[in-house]
């Protein structure tokens, strides 16, 4: 589904992204975790396609972002951490421009579906300065989703949002991992990854130290045994400090 | 200070601030040190005249729907730290009064400047500036915490303030009166003279004497005649102020509710306009809830969705009221007009030639104002990116959504203008001229408008400090920037249609001037012109396409 091979990041002379390698299956969920500046926006801005890695290849369901852009992106959806969203268009008519741009034919019948399991109906005419972060935030979770993409990256998707909203966004995200979706979740809350990933990605200085499930990565370290995510994640980044 | 100074260090910010120093000293340069400065004084008569008119309909405004939050906002960091701080409400008020001053200073300095020809000496006119401006910030202040005291302490706050409710209570209704009475009067006046005579007749009458002397001994000093005269104004106008500042002061209202909260929508205002987000500086709302004006398929070119998303924006932002106000305008314009020539065709005729000259004009000073493309969605580049659109169709839509809409204003201007010529006096008849005139305006406009608005385009991605980030320039360095733009929309145009003119005056030289191949010129000029906007859409859309999104934002 995401396959991302030796991608190197460099802005002017730092090193933001360093070699790092993973791949994503279908139905899997992926937490991207780091402390602050370690890499992870630009991970994965660089695999929606937004930044041009210096070096490395990324392929979003066999297509090639460098060498076949199009069909690689009609596969992917990318919610940013600050939802952007067009101050001029209405809710509605975010998820029919959208819709558009991905060609989803069905779009009519989608939109009403989504704007339900977002609650979004009554703001369905609203523009987004009339709406709250969390609003908008939900917008920009139904943009992402419209085009039923095979390949979501989420960078701090519960960012604003109610607890009930909260909830429901996990189910969402949960949804469409079972039905066939690879996921990248970008997050600091840890009890988010550790509830919803099925594995983690650790990144540290723009290079990976950790990968694989949480309890692979507390067996391989005895003094964590019955720990959670949040003291395996503190032990390895200091240990890379 | 030191924040502008280290910012003279970026050659775009220092270009652009020389740029808006350079047109300041074209445009004031010759009114403060010119030989011919006899413009200045009359200019500075009218000011004057209608001034206290002017400050009276302000200061109503300010009473009648100011709210609370003027004059007196604070920014999000003053709100966080100085309204839970142990500090006397007076005190943080005289904090907000002295803070407002140094920008009061700055613009009585510039105002100052600005009364060239007055007899006294320049000190004396910016003490005088200062002391309008003053007043007037402290009265918004006044006017603001009566609001503030009303609002929050209902109708004990209305009777803490009664004196001076009251006082304006009085006051606007005398105005009203005034406004009623002289309306009638002016109706029925047959001339301009007798137009002219009706004002000075009703500036003449007591109750008008009475409701404009507060605001004439504020403004006696900036018209006195000599500084002896000035010595005996600037007394009475400084002791309003005086009283203005004890008003504020002593007013007792819990006024930080408001000023935090106008402090923060001033905060969302200023990150949406370097964000780019324009509609969100507006002080009108755009509204969703109006269907957009033509529909969008869901399938088809996904670009289409870019242009009609563009077209969305600019016309729920040129909305029917304002369309409405401008025709309004216009007509009251054009009637004005037709009584100074005392002629509707003569009407016709001035006012076709300024829609036609207007109309031609745009085409130099449209690409700053209509924005509609990469421009507006500069803080939206991620996520361009991340659609499945390729770099040159997303470029070719975004240019020519600003390119369509800009054309569509001069067409309909040069239009109007040249309907209006055919009602006029000169070229009564002359339909197809003006025909082949429109026909030839239709054909060529799209592509010089194209090759510009590719040019700010390109600046937008290849040198993004340059581009004004809203049109509205903010200080002397959003002057220039627009002066750096509007060089650049001249520069390429001229270049673009260098070529395209080489070669139909070289065709039109070798076959002599006649019809067809007039024709054939215009079609050969045209297709290279439009061969160059392919050209330049399609560099552009590789650039947009190895873009790193950082590079394009500030």
């Amino acid at each position: 589904m995401i396959r991302v091979e030796g991608l190197t990041k460099i802005y002017n002379d730092f090193k933001a992204v360093d070699d790092v390698s993973f791949e994503i299956a279908a139905g899997e969920i992926v937490g991207l975790v780091g402390p602050n500046g370690a890499g992870k926006t630009t991970t994965l801005r660089s695999v929606a396609g937004i930044l041009r890695p210096n070096t490395g290849r990324i392929e979003i369901d066999g297509h090639d972002l460098e060498k076949d852009p199009i069909a690689a992106k009609q596969g992917l959806a990318f919610v940013p951490d600050d939802p952007e969203l067009f101050d001029y268009l209405s809710v509605e008519e975010h998820l029919r421009f959208v819709g558009r741009i991905y060609g989803v034919s069905d779009a009519p019948e989608r939109i009403p579906r989504l704007l339900d399991e977002l609650e979004l109906v009554e703001h369905r005419n609203k523009l987004p300065d009339e709406l709250s972060r969390g609003m908008r935030q939900k917008l920009a979770i139904a943009c992402g989703l419209i085009h039923d993409p095979s390949a979501l990256l989420f960078d701090e998707p519960l960012t604003g949002l109610d607890p009930g909203a909260i909830r429901r966004t996990k189910g969402t995200i949960r949804q469409r991992a079972e039905m066939g979706a690879g996921i990248v979740l970008s997050s600091h809350l840890l009890h988010l990854v550790e509830e919803l990933c099925t594995r983690i990605v650790m990144i540290h200085r723009g290079r990976i130290i950790a990968t694989g499930a949480i309890e692979d990565l507390v067996s391989q370290r005895p003094e964590l045994e019955g720990r959670g995510l949040e003291e395996v994640f503190l032990a390895l980044a200091d240990e890379h400090s | 200070m030191r924040r502008f100074l280290s910012k003279l260090r970026r050659p775009s910010y220092a270009a652009a601030v020389l740029a808006g120093f350079a047109y300041f000293a074209l445009i004031l340069g010759p009114m403060l040190f010119g030989s011919d400065r006899s413009v200045a004084p009359e200019f500075a008569a009218i000011v004057l005249a209608f001034a206290p008119f002017l400050l009276a309909v302000l200061t109503a405004w300010w009473w009648l729907w100011g709210g609370y939050e003027g004059a007196l906002g604070l920014t999000p960091a003053e709100a966080q730290i100085l309204v839970p701080a142990p500090i006397a409400r007076q005190d943080l008020l005289r904090y907000r009064i002295m803070k407002a001053q140094v920008s009061i200073v700055g613009a009585a300095v510039f105002f100052g400047l600005l009364f060239p020809a007055s007899p006294i000496p320049l000190p004396l006119r910016i003490l005088s500036v200062w002391t309008v401006l003053s007043v007037v910030h402290l009265h918004q202040a006044a006017s603001s915490l009566i609001h503030a005291s009303a609002g929050q302490q209902g109708i004990a706050g209305w009777k803490r303030n009664r004196v001076a409710l009251v006082v304006f209570g009085l006051a606007l209704s005398a105005f009203l009166w005034l406004l009623i009475s002289a309306g009638l009067e002016l109706r029925s006046a047959a001339s301009l003279e007798a137009l002219q005579a009706a004002f000075r007749e009703i500036a003449a009458r007591p109750v008008a004497i009475l409701i404009f002397l507060p605001f004439r001994l504020v403004l006696d000093p900036l018209s006195a005649p000599d500084v002896s005269a000035w010595l005996a104004a600037w007394p009475a106008a400084f002791l309003i102020l005086v009283l203005h500042y004890v008003w504020v002061i002593r007013t007792d209202a819990a006024f930080e509710e408001g000023a935090v909260d106008a402090g923060r929508r001033r905060a969302e205002r200023v990150a949406a306009i370097r964000k780019g987000r324009v509609s969100a500086v507006g002080s009108r709302r755009v509204r969703g809830d109006r269907p957009a004006f033509f529909p969008l398929s869901p399938t088809g070119r996904p670009a289409v969705a870019i242009l009609w998303k563009n077209m969305v924006g600019i016309a729920r932002r040129a909305q029917a009221t304002s369309i409405v106000g401008l025709s309004v305008i216009l007509s009251g314009f054009f009637v004005f007009l037709a009584i100074i020539l005392e002629s509707a065709a003569k009407a016709a005729d001035a006012f076709g030639l300024i829609l036609l000259s207007t109309g031609g004009l745009l085409t130099i000073l449209g690409p700053t104002f209509v924005r509609n493309d990469l421009r507006e969605d500069r803080s939206m580049i991620d996520i361009l990116r991340s659609y499945p659109v390729s770099g040159q169709a997303m470029v070719a839509v975004q240019v020519g959504s600003s390119a369509i809409s800009l054309t569509l204003i001069q067409l309909g201007m040069l239009s109007a203008g040249a309907v209006l010529l055919l009602f006029g006096e000169v070229l009564f008849g002359f339909w197809r001229w003006m025909f082949l005139g429109l026909l030839a305006s239709t054909l060529l406009l799209p592509a010089v408008n194209g090759l510009t608005m590719a040019s700010q385009n390109a600046a937008l991605l290849f040198f993004p400090d340059w581009v004004p980030e809203h049109v509205q320039g903010s200080g002397i360095e959003g002057l220039g920037q627009q002066m750096i733009t509007m060089l650049a929309a001249v520069t390429s145009a001229v270049v673009g249609l260098f070529v395209p003119v080489f070669a139909a005056g070289t065709i039109l030289l070798r076959t002599g001037l006649d019809v067809a191949p007039a024709i054939f010129a215009s079609c050969a000029g045209l297709g290279i012109l439009w061969g160059e906007v392919i050209l330049v859409v399609v560099l552009l859309g590789d650039a947009f396409a190895d873009l790193d999104p950082p590079e394009a934002r500030r």
